[in-house]
């Protein structure tokens, strides 16, 4: 403390570490504050799932050697309100749609649609007829006669901390049609 | 060029008497202690995080306009050395 410098240094030291102190704070009581606000109970209902099916042959959408590839689409209804998601600490919510299904000896998981929320403004989903972002194909086989279990899942980014990652409860069962049996009902 | 440096380097210590020191010392550890606690209060409160970013910069800003001048009171307990009681010795008769 004999110098200018060295009492600039020992002020900046001890403020960043307090500000350590404060992020830690931070971090903590944000954690608590979505337990306070049950964001773990948040409902979700999707409805009206369409799952539609197409074959590609490119090698982009999972076609090996130029098989044809079964590539799948949905269209569904969605509506959430993810406002408990929100505290002084959360900077966007990852919203995603995803479909669990058993494979040969996998447990998959399969992204159809997403949304960034970057305020508690938008944080009521509404969406009807909305169609999936990405196409879906099984590494191993086909989607077809596959039983999907749709459930809408998030993950708080936020200003200091972890991410924190969890899901909506409300899931649905779809049963995706063959192909040919699609062709059929038209 | 380069003297001229030194003695300018030398202007820029701004050095403390010992008391001051250690005052300067307690006193940062607690205003920023302090300013720290407030400063998360203010922000939980007011559930935002640039407000406690705001208050805890202003502490820092207090502390450092407290703790880093050689303010005159800082300096004033100089630390009084031995005088020396032989005041002329010859050189002649070390020799």
């Amino acid at each position: 403390m004999f110098s200018l410098s060295q009492r600039f240094q020992t002020l900046g030291n001890q403020a960043i570490t307090y500000g350590l102190f404060i992020s830690v704070f931070i971090a903590i009581t944000s954690w608590f504050q979505l337990q306070s606000q049950d964001a773990d109970l948040v409902p979700s209902t999707i409805e009206s799932i369409k799952p539609s099916l197409s074959f590609r042959t490119s090698r982009y959408y999972g076609s090996v050697n130029g098989k044809p590839k079964e590539n799948a689409k949905i269209t569904f209804d969605l509506e959430t309100d993810l406002t408990p998601l929100f505290t002084w600490n959360t900077k966007q919510v990852f919203a995603y749609l995803t479909a669990e299904y058993d494979g040969k000896n996998t447990h998959n998981e399969v992204v159809f649609w997403d949304k960034i929320i970057t305020s508690k403004d938008e944080a009521h989903l509404k969406v009807n007829g909305a169609k999936s972002k990405y196409n879906i194909w099984d590494a191993q086989d086909k989607l077809s006669g596959k039983e999907l279990e749709f459930k809408l899942k998030w993950n708080i980014q936020p200003y200091v901390g972890p991410l924190i990652y969890g899901e909506t409860i409300g899931s649905k069962d779809v049963l995706v049609q063959s192909a040919a049996a699609d062709d059929d009902n038209k | 060029m380069s003297e001229l440096l030194q003695d300018f380097q030398k202007k820029l210590i701004f050095p403390l008497d010992f008391p001051s020191q250690r005052y300067t010392e307690r006193l940062q550890q607690i205003t920023l202690l302090v300013g720290a606690i407030v400063a998360s209060i203010v922000g939980l409160s007011t559930q935002s995080l640039k407000n406690l970013i705001i208050v805890y910069g202003i502490s820092i800003a207090i502390t450092a306009l407290v703790v880093l001048p050689a303010y005159p009171a800082y300096t004033r307990r100089k630390l009084q050395w031995v005088q020396p009681k032989v005041v002329n010795i010859s050189t002649e008769s070390i020799e």
